[in-house]
């Protein structure tokens, strides 16, 4: 296996475990003869069938690897071919894997999936152009404090510096200040050793990737036992699932504080979600009344319709006297954040040496954000803010009427659609019409149409909405973070069993599509139900189309990125009016439901839209809550 | 005069030179400012005479005076060319003392008066302190000023706040 190229994979990929029945896809636009129809090989239906196969000594490294991945609850692999003795070997032992278009896609499904089930998942691409196609995507989990595996093989170290053959390059380096912990693992027999090294920084504190690269002597060492691998304990004993619980004083203090707050609000962010306080989370603010305002890339451990959110309520951030930080782990810097400058600051994390950075705080409490929020919910007493939950009330009304006045707007022009139809028609149908508002995981990707998407996308349960562009602002991964969030789905893993099956909703721009745009065909090959919403306005780029610099800024105009979808295995529908945009949802929801295929929504807008004078033009935001990106 | 913390937060004493008629309320927002200050709403501080100069709201300078002849807080040329926004900067101005606005933020005309003066192509602030709460006055003029940028320009001008305060573009 140590020579296993390319074409060996192909045949060997009965390994894949990846859940699902496929049949063949048809398509209406392909239709050059029915022996040219798109269809799936029998090999993949075929090798998605087969059982488990874990390994037993004697081991090869890869195998060494897959199996303390599987000890330690790896829920998904998303890779591209490269690094065969390790995917191939993963897959054997049952996790579900998938096989994508480009690794830096595969990437960012790696991580769409975990944003919105709190489990950790890998990547893996080949040593040299595989893994520096992740690039983008590694930076942009990083910035998102994405716990992601990154897996990549790597030369010989026996031929290290000598070029010989292809694909020398010295990862590592790379990816220094995009991860956690990396490490290219040198000697065979720590191989073990270092895999619980990586799950430790997985599982442990604030996460953000961990990088492995694996050299030939490394994947390929066959181990005939135990006895030639250091530190070979069960998984438990390496590292601990213990959590840093507060200081009992200081969580008396902030209950204090608390008590005496008139207007006091929990900003709840990324280390509310991974530590899966959402429970503990509500006590605490329906107890004595505090605001919850949502930060973070994913959304809904705090829901949009409970009294107490703030996340729709911007106006009323302002008037907060108390801010709590619980799990904010990208932190704002002073006025990036809509507070008062009165108001006073605390920080709940499990990282010491991150609090006080960039906002100065007049409380910290060091501890898991589950523990502190479950103290916290001992600790304070029941209290009621009447004209508090009023004042968040009204601001929220304000807000859907702004929201309110941008759509009838939009609805003025008719020869294109404006994105505020979009979003406001994605939101009546996704949280006012048949189905049920908790029900669809949405991606939130683009960049200017996120715009508007934001104001009007809700969510009312943990991993509900994946906030795409999340502080790193790549537009580019957003089919595959919707390729991820679809594979969680289907599976049902953490917060999305409840809805297990039901489509998904991706939505990008057509800069955006055109970095990630293949993973329709990964979506058909998987046969993923997903609803891909393109904002098509013929350019990308800040508003700045006149002048000498004009032509880097714009397409080629009503490109048919449906054509494409549908001539990669999904299907395709072109909206070029306000009216057509719902009955195009409804109907490619109905085919990704039933016929278990990506359906691209290709909207065409127009760059115009942007500029000034076509109001309501090109929106700024409020940060925290459902507008934030930033942090 | 103690420094202490007030080094930490890049807190420096400037000018002294006898400049106020008003020395009571002048330490007053003196007092007010510093404070920020020391609490990190203001990265740095220092304070020459009647003239207060800090680092707040995304790390940009920020210039506050003391007008002790009209007992003003002006903040000089605030918003520069302000034409694409100043119809609206005028109504958020207003807004800001309305009926509908929650008591706690709502300005008391009875405390302060504010508006705008060009001057220069630029929009300066002046609150004019009514009844002598010097303290309360500059937490009410800080506090406009916040929100004036953190949600009115930030929220509906974005392109405002890039073209004139140099904010990221994407």
């Amino acid at each position: 296996m140590s020579n296993a190229s390319r074409r060996n994979f192909l045949t060997r990929a009965g390994a894949l475990a990846a859940a699902g029945a496929v049949g063949a896809v048809k398509s209406a636009s392909a239709a050059a003869g029915p022996e040219r129809t798109i269809k799936l090989p029998d090999a993949i239906p075929t090798a998605l069938g087969m059982p488990a196969k874990p390994a037993a000594f004697p081991m090869r490294g890869g195998q060494v690897f897959a199996k303390v991945c599987k000890d330690e609850g790896l829920a998904a692999l998303f890779c591209c071919p490269g690094n065969y003795d390790v995917i191939n070997s993963i897959c054997d032992e049952g996790i579900p894997c998938y096989g994508g278009r480009t690794e830096g896609a595969m990437c960012a499904a790696a991580d769409g999936f975990i944003r919105v089930t709190g489990e950790i998942a890998a990547t893996s691409g080949t040593e040299g152009p595989g893994f520096t196609n992740m690039i983008m995507n590694i930076a942009a989990a990083n910035a998102a404090r994405t716990p992601l595996l990154v897996l990549a093989s790597n030369k010989r170290i026996s031929e290290d510096d000598t070029e010989m053959g292809i694909q020398t390059a010295f990862q590592q380096p790379t990816t220094e200040g995009m991860r956690k912990y990396g490490k290219r693992l040198i000697d065979p027999a720590r191989l073990y050793e270092y895999s619980s090294y990586a799950f430790r920084a997985l599982k442990t504190g604030v996460p953000r990737p961990v990088h492995l690269d694996f050299p030939g002597e490394v994947y390929g060492k066959t181990f005939k036992d135990s006895s030639e691998l250091k530190f070979y304990y069960d998984t438990a004993r390496v590292h601990t699932d213990a959590k840093p619980h507060p200081d009992p004083k200081r969580i008396e203090r902030l209950a204090t504080m608390i008590q005496k707050s008139q207007r006091p609000i929990i900003v709840a962010s990324t280390g509310v979600f991974y530590s899966r306080a959402w429970d503990a989370l509500k006590k605490v603010a329906e107890k004595a009344d505090i605001a919850v305002v949502e930060s973070g890339c994913s959304r809904g451990h705090f829901s949009d319709a409970h009294r107490l959110s703030a996340s729709t309520s911007p106006s009323a951030l302002h008037s907060a006297d108390l801010v709590i930080f619980v799990g904010q782990y990208c932190m704002p810097n002073v006025g990036e954040y809509a507070f008062s400058a009165d108001a006073q600051y605390v920080r709940i994390d499990p990282d010491a040496g991150d609090i006080g950075r960039n906002m100065p705080i007049d409380l910290g409490i060091v501890s898991c954000e589950k523990a502190a929020l479950e103290a916290l919910s001992f600790a304070i007493g029941s209290q009621r803010r009447e004209a508090w939950v009023a004042e968040l009330a009204a601001a929220r009304e304000k807000f859907e009427g702004e929201n309110d006045t941008y759509y009838k707007t939009a609805l003025g022009y008719t020869d294109a659609i404006h994105p505020a139809v979009m979003a406001r028609q994605l939101s009546d149908f996704l949280y006012r019409g048949d189905l049920a508002k908790e029900q669809t995981t949405v991606v939130a990707g683009g960049y200017g149409i996120a715009r508007y998407m934001r104001r009007f996308l809700r969510a009312y349960r943990p991993g509900q909405l994946c906030n795409g562009a999340y502080q790193y602002g790549a537009i580019g991964p957003d089919l595959g973070y919707s390729f991820g969030v679809a594979a969680a789905v289907q599976m049902g893993v953490g917060p999305q069993a409840a809805y297990k099956g039901h489509p998904i909703v991706g939505i990008t721009g057509d800069a955006g599509f055109a970095y990630s745009g293949m993973e329709l065909e990964t979506m058909a090959k998987y046969r993923m139900p997903v609803v891909m919403i393109v904002y098509n306005n013929n350019a990308w780029g800040i508003p700045n189309y006149a002048g000498k610099a004009a032509h880097m800024y714009l397409f080629q105009e009503n490109l048919r990125y449906d054509k494409m979808a549908e001539a990669l295995g999904g299907r395709g529908e072109y909206v070029t009016q306000p009216e057509e945009f719902m009955p195009a949802l409804k109907r490619a929801y109905q085919i990704a439901a039933k016929d278990r295929v990506p359906v691209l929504i290709n909207c065409q807008g127009k760059k115009e839209f942007w500029q000034r004078g076509n109001s309501p033009g090109f929106l700024g935001k409020t940060e925290p809550g459902c507008m934030a990106y930033d942090h | 005069m103690k420094l202490g913390p007030r080094q930490a937060a890049g807190i420096q004493s400037g000018d002294k030179s006898p400049h106020s008629k008003m020395p009571a309320a002048i330490d007053a927002v003196n007092a007010v400012l510093e404070n920020y200050a020391r609490r990190g709403v203001f990265t740095s501080f220092v304070r020459e005479g009647s003239r207060f100069r800090f680092t707040w709201l995304w790390n940009r300078p920020f210039e506050l005076r003391f007008d002790a002849r009209q007992r003003a807080l002006v903040f000089p040329a605030i918003l520069p060319k302000p034409a694409d926004i100043e119809k609206e900067a005028r109504r958020f101005l207003r807004s800001c003392a309305a009926e509908d606005r929650p008591v706690h933020r709502r300005i008391d005309p009875e405390r302060m008066a504010v508006s705008f003066t060009k001057q220069k192509g630029a929009l300066t602030l002046v609150c004019r302190v009514r009844g002598g709460d010097y303290e309360h006055a500059v937490r009410t003029a800080i506090n406009l000023v916040n929100e004036m940028f953190v949600l009115f320009l930030n929220t509906e001008h974005p392109r405002y706040l890039m073209e004139q305060f140099e904010r990221p573009e994407d």
